[in-house]
C-alpha cells in the first residue's frame, strides 16, 4: 500500500469511525458483535434504527459533520453508514 | 423463455429480456414465481427451541413479525437465507439455498423435542410481487389496509393465503403463500389486476440482480469455502446467542476480507482478481452489468486494510475499478409515499434516476 492510499483510507476511516461513535454514544445503537460493517442498513433491516433515530441523525449529521440534508436525500443518504461516510466526505471536500 | 435449477428445482430464469424484466420491478410491478422457496412451519412446544437451534439471528419475535436470519452449519458458513415468521407462536420458515431434501434433514438433525415440521412446500406455493408501486396492486385486491403493515411482517389474507412484506429487490416486496392449486389463478389475478400498473411477468435472474443492485445477499452466488457472514457483512444477521448450530464456529473467528461493493465499466465475473499494483487484495463473488447504471456491478472479497468505499485505484483484469457504498442504485421505492403517490400519477413523483447521485466509474 503506497502512502496516498493509506492516507486515503485513513481519512475514510475516521469518517466511519465517527459516524460509528454517534451512533453509538447517541444514537444508542448496539453494533453487532460491537464491530462497524460500513454497508450494514441503518434502517429497515440491519442495524434497525427507526424514524426517531432517523431525525437524531440527521441532527447529529449537520451538528457534527456540516452535512445538510435536503429534502428527498433523507432516505438515500442515511441508507448505511457507507452512503453517510459519502456524504461527510464530500461535504468536507467543499 | 429461460430456465435454471435453483436448490435441485426447475425455475424461470427469464420470459424474454433479462434488462427489460429488471426495467419492470424498477418501475412498476413485476411477478415473479420463486419455485424453489422452500417454505417449513415449526411448530409445537419444542418450536422456538428448534428455530432458536437452527436460525443465526435474534430470535425474539412478535406474533406478526418477521426477521431475516441464515442458516448455518457447523463452521458457521451459511448453507441458506432464511426469513422467519412468528406465527402464534409457530414459526414459518422461508428459506432458499438448500434443496429441500437438505432442509429439512438439517432441521430434524436439530429439532428439540415436541417439534413437528411441516413442510409447506409441496401443498403451497409462493407468488412474488416487486417494485414501486406494488403496494397499490396489492391495495387493489386486498384493501388499504394493507399499506399499515410494516417491512418485515405479514398477515393472514383470505382464501388460505398468507402475505408477508419483505422482498430484496429494494422495492416494495410481498410474498404471497397460496395452496399449490391456486398458485396460477393467483398469478392471472395478479396480472388481470396488475394491468393498471403495467404489471409483468419477469423471471429470478432479474429479481437476483436487483437483490445484488440493492445489497441482499444471494445464496445461490455468493458463498464458498471460508466464507462466513462476517465476511459477508452480515452480522446484523448473527446474534450474540451461543446456541445456534455454527455460533461456536463463529466466536474464534476473524475475518480478513470484507464484502465490498465495486463498479466498473468493463466487464467482469466470478473469480476475477482484484489488484492493488502488482498485489492481488481480493477476487469477485458475483458480479452483472447494472441496466440502471449501465456499468459492471459487483461484490468482491477484498482484505481488510483495503476494504473501503470511494478508491478507484484498484484493478480488474488489468483495468480500473471502483469501490463504492453499497446499494449499487437509488431506488423509486424510497420515494414513493403511498398515502400521496399513484402509478397513474407517477410522473409527479420527484426521482432522478436509479443511478443519480451514485459514484460513477474511473
Amino acid at each position: 500500500m503506497d502512502a496516498a492510499l493509506e492516507a486515503q483510507i485513513a481519512r475514510r476511516r475516521e469518517i466511519l469511525e465517527a459516524i460509528g461513535k454517534v451512533l453509538v454514544e447517541e444514537l444508542d445503537v448496539r453494533l453487532p458483535g460491537g464491530v462497524l460493517e460500513p454497508d450494514t442498513p441503518l434502517f429497515g433491516t440491519g442495524l434497525g434504527l427507526d424514524s426517531l433515530d432517523a431525525v437524531e441523525l440527521v441532527v447529529a449529521a449537520e451538528q457534527r459533520f456540516g452535512v445538510r440534508l435536503g429534502e428527498g436525500e433523507v432516505a438515500v443518504g442515511l441508507r448505511t453508514v457507507n452512503t453517510l461516510a459519502d456524504l461527510v466526505e464530500r461535504a468536507q471536500a467543499g | 423463455m429461460t430456465s435454471a435449477i435453483l436448490d435441485g428445482v426447475t425455475v424461470i430464469r427469464a420470459l424474454g429480456s433479462v434488462d427489460d424484466e429488471v426495467r419492470v420491478i424498477r418501475s412498476s410491478v413485476a411477478i415473479a414465481r420463486p419455485r424453489h422457496l422452500s417454505v417449513v412451519r415449526v411448530v409445537g412446544e419444542g418450536a422456538k427451541k428448534t428455530c432458536a437451534r437452527v436460525l443465526s439471528g435474534d430470535m425474539l419475535l412478535r406474533d406478526g413479525q418477521v426477521r431475516a436470519s441464515l442458516l448455518l452449519d457447523a463452521a458457521g458458513e451459511p448453507l441458506a437465507d432464511a426469513f422467519v415468521c412468528n406465527d402464534d407462536d409457530s414459526f414459518l420458515l422461508f428459506t432458499e439455498g438448500m434443496t429441500r431434501a437438505a432442509l429439512l434433514d438439517h432441521l430434524r438433525a436439530h429439532a428439540a423435542d415436541d417439534t413437528t415440521l411441516e413442510d409447506l412446500s409441496a401443498s403451497h406455493a409462493v407468488v412474488s410481487i416487486h417494485g414501486p408501486f406494488a403496494w397499490e396492486l396489492l391495495a387493489t385486491l386486498e384493501g388499504r389496509g394493507v399499506l399499515g403493515f410494516p417491512f418485515l411482517s405479514f398477515y393472514h389474507a383470505g382464501e388460505g393465503r398468507l402475505i408477508v412484506r419483505a422482498g430484496k429487490t429494494g422495492e416494495y416486496g410481498y410474498d404471497i403463500l397460496v395452496p399449490a392449486d391456486r398458485a396460477d389463478a393467483e398469478v392471472a389475478r395478479l396480472l388481470e389486476e396488475g394491468a393498471a400498473f403495467d404489471a409483468r411477468e419477469v423471471g429470478l435472474e432479474a429479481v437476483s440482480r436487483c437483490a445484488l443492485e440493492n445489497w441482499f445477499w444471494n445464496p445461490h452466488t455468493q458463498r464458498g469455502q471460508g466464507i462466513t457472514p462476517f465476511e459477508l457483512g452480515l452480522r446484523w444477521r448473527v446474534s450474540e446467542r451461543p446456541d445456534f448450530v455454527g455460533a461456536s464456529a463463529l466466536a474464534g473467528h476473524t475475518a480478513n476480507v470484507r464484502a465490498t461493493a465495486i463498479v466498473a465499466s468493463h466487464p467482469i465475473a466470478r473469480g476475477d482478481v482484484v489488484r492493488f499494483q502488482d498485489d492481488t487484495i481480493g477476487h469477485v463473488l458475483d458480479a452483472h452489468r447494472c441496466e440502471a447504471l449501465g456499468v459492471w456491478v459487483a461484490m468482491a472479497l477484498i482484505e481488510l486494510a483495503y476494504a473501503y468505499a470511494g478508491i478507484d485505484r484498484y484493478t480488474v483484469n488489468g483495468q480500473s475499478v471502483r469501490t463504492t457504498s453499497a446499494p449499487f442504485v437509488d431506488n423509486l421505492s424510497l420515494h414513493v409515499n403511498p398515502q400521496k403517490h399513484a402509478y397513474a400519477r407517477r410522473a409527479e413523483i420527484p426521482f432522478r434516476g436509479a443511478g443519480a447521485g451514485k459514484v460513477g466509474v474511473p
